[in-house]
Order: C-alpha cells, then structure tokens, then sequence
C-alpha cells in the first residue's frame, strides 16, 4: 500500500470537511435560534407526553412532519417546514419516508377539529382501515391498529353522561368484544391526540410565508 | 502435497478461511435472519392489520426499526468486518488463528447489539435513520469495533507492498464505522445539539454507512481478487486510485435531499455528491469488466456470475440514488419507500450475499454457487426493484402512500427475499462447514517453494 497515513489523512480531513459543512456550520445559524425567533411549535406538558408516546409507538417509521416544496406536497400544508418548526426540539419527528399521510398540519385537517374531532382521531388511532386516515382519500388506509392505547371496559361500569360511552360501545363492536365491552382511551391515546392535534402550519414565517393559494 | 494445494485453483486464489471470520460471518447471519424475520413480521401488520394489536412493543414502527438495526449493525457492519479480514490475513498470508482481541470484540459487539435492540423495543424510536440505539450503546459499539479491526488495521498499515491498491480499500472499509460512529453519537447524544441538525446527522451517518462504506468494501474485495490472479496482466492501478478518492471526496457529503428543512447551499451541496461514488465506480468497473470480458479462460474468477452480480448491483444502486436525488425526480422519489428498498434490498440482501459467496472462494477454491440458488436471489432482486418503482409511482398518484396492489406486490417480495436469503444462508453456512477451514500457508513454506522453484 503507498503511503497509507496519507490516505488516513485523506480520509480524516474528508469526514471533517463534511462535519463543518453539514453540521457545524448549520448548526451556528440554526442551533442559536431562540424564544425571540420565529419559532412555531412550544409544547405544553401533556403535548410533550404524547410527543414520547408517538416515538414509543413507532409512528415516525410511517408518518413524516415535513412538507416540502414540491407539488405533491402542497396537500400536507399551507407552507413548507423549515428549520425553524423544530428548534429547540430534541430529536425532531421528521421521519424519512411516508406509508402514511404527512402529520405536520394535522390539527388543522377538518375531520379532526371542531366537536368530533378528537372522538374521529381516537376512532383513527383504534381501526384507521375502517375511518379512513385523511379525507379526500379513496384508499383504505393500511394503519396497524393501535388496541394498546385503549383500556377494555364494561360498558355498565361507565356513567350516562361519560364523555367515552358512545366511542366505547362502537370501538367494543369494532374489535368484535362480546356484548357488553367496549374500548376507552388510556391516558396515553389522549396525551397523544393532545399531541397530534398541536401539530399545524398555520404560522407564516417570512422564511416560509403561508401560500394564499393553499389557504383558499 | 497439503490440501490446500490440492485445491488450488486457476483463479490463483487458495482457501483460506481464518476461525474469526467464520464467527464473525455466523454472528452476521444470526442477525440477517432476525432482521429479516423481524421485518417480515412488520410488513404482515400492513396485511392483518389487528396482529398484536395489543401488545404495545410490536407495533409496526418498532418492528421495522429493530429490524433495521438488526440489519445493517448485525448484518452489514460484520459481514463488511468479515470480509475486510479475510481479504487481510489472504494478503498478509499469516495464519491469524482466532484472534483473541477481535474475537472478544465481536462477542462484546453482539450482547451490546442485543442491548440495544431490547432497548428498542422498550424506549420506541424518534425516526432518527440507523440511529435508534441509545448513546451508551452506539459508543459501546464504537469501542469494540475497535477491538475488532485495529489488528487488522496495524497489519495492512506494516505491509510494505506497493504494487497493489486493495489495502487501501480495506483499510478505509475498516475504520469508517469508528470515524463516522464517533463523532457521530456524540454530537448527537451528549453535544447539546438540538432541532434540524440531529436529522441532518442521522441522515449523513446513514448515508455514508449505505452508500461510501458498502461500495468502498465492495469494490476492495473486487479489487483484491484482480490483484490476487496472477494471470491478470495491463491491470493499471491508477484507476482505482482515482476511485477511491473520489469516493472519499465526495461520499462523505451526502444524505441531504431536496426539501430537506435545511435548504439552502448546503443542500444543494449534500445533494450534488451522490454523484461522486457513482462517478468512482462507473469508472473502476469499466476495467474490472474489460479484464472479465476478456474471453480468457484464464480470469476464471473474474468471468463469474457472482463477481458480475457485485459489480452490476453497486453500479445499478448507486446510479438510482443518484438519478433519484435530481429535483426532478426528488418530489415523486424522495420518501418513498423506494430509497430504503435501494438500500435494503439490493445492498443488504443482494450485494452481500454475494460477497458470501466471493468468501467461498476461500473456502473452496471456487466460485460456483448453484444456478437455483442464483436465480433465486437474481429474481428476488429483481422482483424487488420492480415493486419498489410501482410502488414509488402509484403511491405518488394516491398521494405517497402505499396502495392495496402494491401491497400485494410487496408482501410477495417479502416472501421471496426472506425464502432466497434464507436458502443463501443454509447454502453459504453449508459450505463454509464443509471447508473444514485449511490452514493457511506460512510466509516460511511459501519462501522455500519459491526457492526450490
């Protein structure tokens, strides 16, 4: 072999080339953005639990929080993500390939808000393949169901005027419980839909301005 | 006459097959088969979509994430260790035994490997790509990878033999883990670095993992068989060179992607270096292929399926990344599943088990898998590719997501990767058994032939 602490030296000074262009250098504009930036997302507590819940559930490996500037993505959001949706965070969500939807915008998907909002997420979460994941869609959605975030109850056992009475009975019948049971959220589905429901586009940043098109 | 002469063969390449790189390849393929199990239990959720829908720690995201790591730290990264000692201690002719310090050090690497993936299983993952093993453990890993190659590494640096370019590939195939490990858990784990910036690590880390260090060793092990057959002649080794350092120059950059929440020149920059490694390996298969199509008999193991299967495969992986990385394609390519099927199909399942087989070559003395067992792989391959660009094209029309005759196609190709592989492994580890790991020549025995001669 010719010269082979040249080689290493090669080699060393090419990785170091590319640790200061790709992430030194980065990180002196993006790593010093604060509170006085604009910085969109700042999660509550029980945000940041669901936050641990969907890294716990694997989500990521199939939903990605990144809307880019092509075309295909527009549907996602009225913007594109940029370094400033995620400063601050540790370990940013983004994932790197979609099975399912892009979650970025979720909070602001019409099937999701409003007085069913949250039931229709819990629904998606519990039997997406029969709730269909995002509207619009023709395509029976291929998500694994998610029965561990759900408690098993008797449905006797739950007050008239609790809010999960209805959810219960349709989840029990759903996942085929004898008459009688049915499936409640745990704490950890509702930490979740806190979290996922906090997910949304809908600040204009002068690097990222909210398209008008998209808005209409 | 010893054995080993007995199988002597045109190709000029003896067996020679050292006990720590049988462990070493044994220890691989426990963690391809669990790799593959375990992702073929993940892509059945997307059939029976209630399977274990109760138990929280196999969910899909987990499942395909333990399988990934099973894949490339259990698989990859020791059969790449494999094969770059192999092609060592032939180059070196010494008869290195089990190596007590590298032996320790791939024990050490699978419990910490185990570790890590039960604390996959526990903790979840945040989608950082390769990354999901905790700080303690990719540092861990890092330690004893060292265990593993600086024998090794201390051995090609003392060869004084100028004539030949493979140890430099070798050497830079064994030490890109602990380069790229290193530094990278620590800026990730313990450096305080936040937001963007840990993506855009676990992206080049993937990236370099994948696309330097697989085509990197590769093409050393190709290089190294052209330089071990005598009958070679006009084999220039300034091609090779020009390769390497192409590799090296601009490998390293990548990972980036159009769209990535970074923007901006280092983007763009990231992007336009994919271009590099493909560029270095158009340019040295362009000689292995003329030395192979030569029609002399004599290049027997280079005019193989098996050498052609390596070559074809890293110049076809490499190109796509490339292509698929132009803006043009980047919106209806990029994350999709078809850059993690490129990665995972034809590296981990193609490309390595072919070097399974170039290790045959060592054991013994020729290069003739059975035609069954490469059809099967050759069409598993195939099928694979061919899945992932419908995929990538209806899935772009049903808004990125994976549709049902997709589905029906992958579930297809699940089976017949596992059911190929799987053959390949029995194959391989058959005849490796069969070996009975002869015993190298000694640097004394090979200079007394060479005097009576």
């Amino acid at each position: 072999m010719n010269h082979p602490f040249v080689l290493l030296i090669g080699a060393i000074l090419s990785i170091g080339l590319s640790w200061n262009t790709l992430i030194v250098n980065p990180q002196k504009h993006f790593g010093q953005l604060t509170t006085q930036d604009e910085i969109p997302k700042v999660l509550n507590g029980q945000q940041k639990q669901g936050r641990q819940v969907y890294a716990e559930s694997g989500c990521v490996k199939c939903h990605t929080q990144q809307v880019r500037y092509f075309e295909q993505d527009s549907k996602y959001g009225p913007r594109f993500t940029v370094a400033n949706d995620f400063a601050g965070q540790d370990k940013p969500l983004l994932g790197s390939h979609r099975i399912g939807p892009d979650l970025s915008n979720l909070g602001n998907n019409g099937k999701y808000t409003g007085g069913d909002g949250r039931m229709n997420l819990y629904k998606t979460l519990f039997h997406a393949k029969e709730s269909q994941v995002m509207e619009g869609s023709s395509l029976a959605s291929l998500m694994p169901r998610h029965y561990f975030l759900f408690d098993k109850v008797e449905l006797s056992s739950l007050a008239p005027d609790n809010e999960y009475s209805e959810l219960a009975r349709e989840l029990g019948e759903t996942a085929g419980l004898e008459e009688g049971h049915g499936y409640i959220p745990s704490y950890r589905a509702e930490v979740l839909a806190d979290y996922l429901m906090s997910l949304k586009l809908d600040q204009s940043l002068f690097v990222a301005p909210i398209q008008e098109s998209s808005e209409e | 006459m010893t054995m080993t002469e007995n199988k002597s063969t045109s190709s000029g390449i003896q067996p020679y097959m050292p006990p720590l790189v049988l462990f070493l390849w044994a220890s691989a393929l426990k963690w391809l088969l669990i790799g593959l199990g375990v992702g073929f239990l993940a892509s059945l959720k997307m059939h029976a979509t209630a399977l274990f829908a109760n138990i929280s720690f196999l969910n899909y995201g987990i499942l395909q994430e333990v399988s990934e790591t099973a894949l490339v730290y259990g698989f990859l990264l020791q059969a790449v260790f494999a094969g770059c000692i192999w092609a060592t201690a032939k180059l070196g002719n010494e008869a290195p035994g089990l190596g007590h310090v590298s032996s320790i050090g791939v024990f050490a690497w699978n419990i910490l490997l185990t570790v890590g993936v039960i604390q996959i299983f526990i903790n979840g993952t945040y989608g950082l790509k390769f990354m999901a093993l905790s700080g303690s453990v990719l540092l861990g890993l890092v330690i004893t990878s060292l265990f593993i190659v600086l024998p090794w590494v201390g051995r090609l640096l003392n060869s004084h033999d100028d004539n030949k370019i493979a140890p430099s590939y070798l050497l830079i195939s064994l030490l890109v883990f602990p380069m790229i490990a290193l530094p990278g858990g620590h800026f990730l784990h313990s450096a305080g670095i936040t937001g963007v910036i840990q993506n855009v690590i676990s992206q080049w880390y993937s990236h370099t993992l994948i696309f330097t260090l697989v085509p990197l060793f590769l093409m050393g092990i190709l290089i190294f068989l052209v330089e071990e057959d005598p009958t070679v002649k006009g084999y220039s080794k300034s091609v090779p060179t020009a390769s390497l350092w192409c590799i090296l120059l601009g490998g390293f950059l990548g990972g980036l992607y159009h769209g990535f929440p970074v923007g901006g020149a280092v983007n763009a920059l990231s992007v336009a270096s994919v271009w590099f490694p493909a560029f270095g390996c158009v340019a040295i298969f362009l000689v292995l292929f003329g030395l192979a199509n030569t029609n002399d008999n004599s290049h027997s193991v280079l005019n193989t399926f098996g050498l052609k299967w390596i070559a074809g495969g890293v110049m076809l992986a490499l190109s796509l990344n490339a292509i698929a990385s132009l803006e043009s394609f980047a919106g209806s390519f990029g994350l999709t599943t078809f850059k993690p099927g490129l990665e995972q199909y034809i590296l981990f399942g193609s490309l390595l088990m072919g070097a399974i087989f170039l290790i045959r070559v060592g054991i013994k003395g020729d290069f003739k898998p059975s035609a069954i067992l490469c059809f099967s792989i050759y069409f598993g391959s195939l099928i694979c590719l061919a899945s992932y660009a419908i995929e990538a094209i209806a899935g772009n029309a049903s808004g990125l997501r994976m549709n049902v005759a997709g589905l029906l196609v992958l579930f297809i190709v699940s089976v017949t990767q596992v059911l190929s592989i799987t053959v390949a492994c029995i194959t391989a580890s058959l005849g490796a058994i069969k070996g009975c790991c002869p015993a190298p020549q000694s640097k004394s025995v090979e200079k007394s032939k060479l005097a009576n001669a």
